[in-house]
């Protein structure tokens, strides 16, 4: 295990329809690109951590679809979309949808690999939503799914509006 | 749940605009009246007003009359709230690169055998 503090991650909102994720990792870009690559390694980092996942398919090249199941006891999570873009190991552009009723449009997700001084790589996602109220749904949705870890600060927050 | 939503849309949408960014920016640095808020920015005292309306409404911003003009402050509360949303979704993905540290590592370890 690697002692040293955990890299900041940042996010910034640059404009109404964007969120960029920002940060460093202690590796070189190719081996942070593998990361996202195999699907194997994807299924390690990227599920929450109570949830289970399970790709159901991930043809990683130009035009081919993914699709992946975020899943607990009683509910599914299904993401999928396509891959537009790939430049390896710097380059990666995809759609980005969840499925839900109604039917909502894609975002564009585009990841860069940046590579940094001394073998380390800076990730940098940008998503782009169709509007300002998808994007901040999805800021919202991914904390709603985010309250059932337990979440203290939430109950701090409600204790606090209803005091 | 369907509250806090509401809220959140409103504080997105009220920070969402450059005029009304400059005006918080400014009572940063203390409270203002409207017209001491309405000179930098060129506009005209109606057109402000407007501005500081959507600020209130979205509980970033508190007015109070004192005489005849009208006092304009930060309030925390907005601020709580947008940031709080933003912070648990920063946290979850701060979580997940946390486990994407634990494979990157544990591939680095394997690439050394």
């Amino acid at each position: 295990m690697s002692t040293q503090p955990q890299n900041e991650t940042k996010v910034t909102l640059p404009d109404d329809r964007t969120v960029v994720i920002e940060r460093e990792f202690e590796a070189p870009r190719e081996l942070v690109w593998e990361c996202f690559s195999d699907p194997g390694l994807l299924k390690e980092w990227l599920g929450p951590r109570y949830l289970t996942m399970a790709i159901e398919e991930y043809d990683f090249r130009p035009g081919g679809k993914w699709k992946y199941i975020h899943s607990d006891d009683s509910n599914n999570y299904v993401f999928f979309g396509e891959f537009l873009e790939l430049n390896q190991p710097e380059y990666m552009k995809q759609t980005f949808c969840f499925v839900m009723e109604p039917a909502i449009p894609p975002s564009i997700d585009e990841l860069e690999l940046i590579e940094l001084k001394g073998g380390r790589t800076l990730l940098k996602t940008t998503s782009t939503f169709e509007s300002k109220d998808l994007r901040d749904g999805m800021i919202q949705n991914g904390m709603e799914i985010g309250v059932r870890e337990g979440n203290e600060r939430l109950d701090e927050l409600l204790a606090r509006r209803q005091g | 749940m369907v509250q806090y939503s509401t809220t959140l849309d409103r504080t997105f949408s009220a920070l969402s605009d450059p005029t009304r960014r400059t005006i918080l920016n400014r009572l940063v640095t203390g409270s203002a009246t409207i017209s001491e808020l309405a000179e930098p920015t060129g506009m005209s005292l109606t057109g402000l007003k407007k501005h500081v309306a959507v600020l209130e409404e979205a509980h970033l911003l508190k007015t109070e009359k004192r005489g005849r003009t009208r006092h304009c402050f930060l309030e925390e509360k907005g601020f709580d709230e947008a940031e709080f949303w933003l912070e648990e979704f920063r946290r979850s993905w701060a979580d997940r690169f946390e486990r994407l540290d634990e494979v990157i590592e544990r591939k680095k370890q394997e690439g050394k055998r």
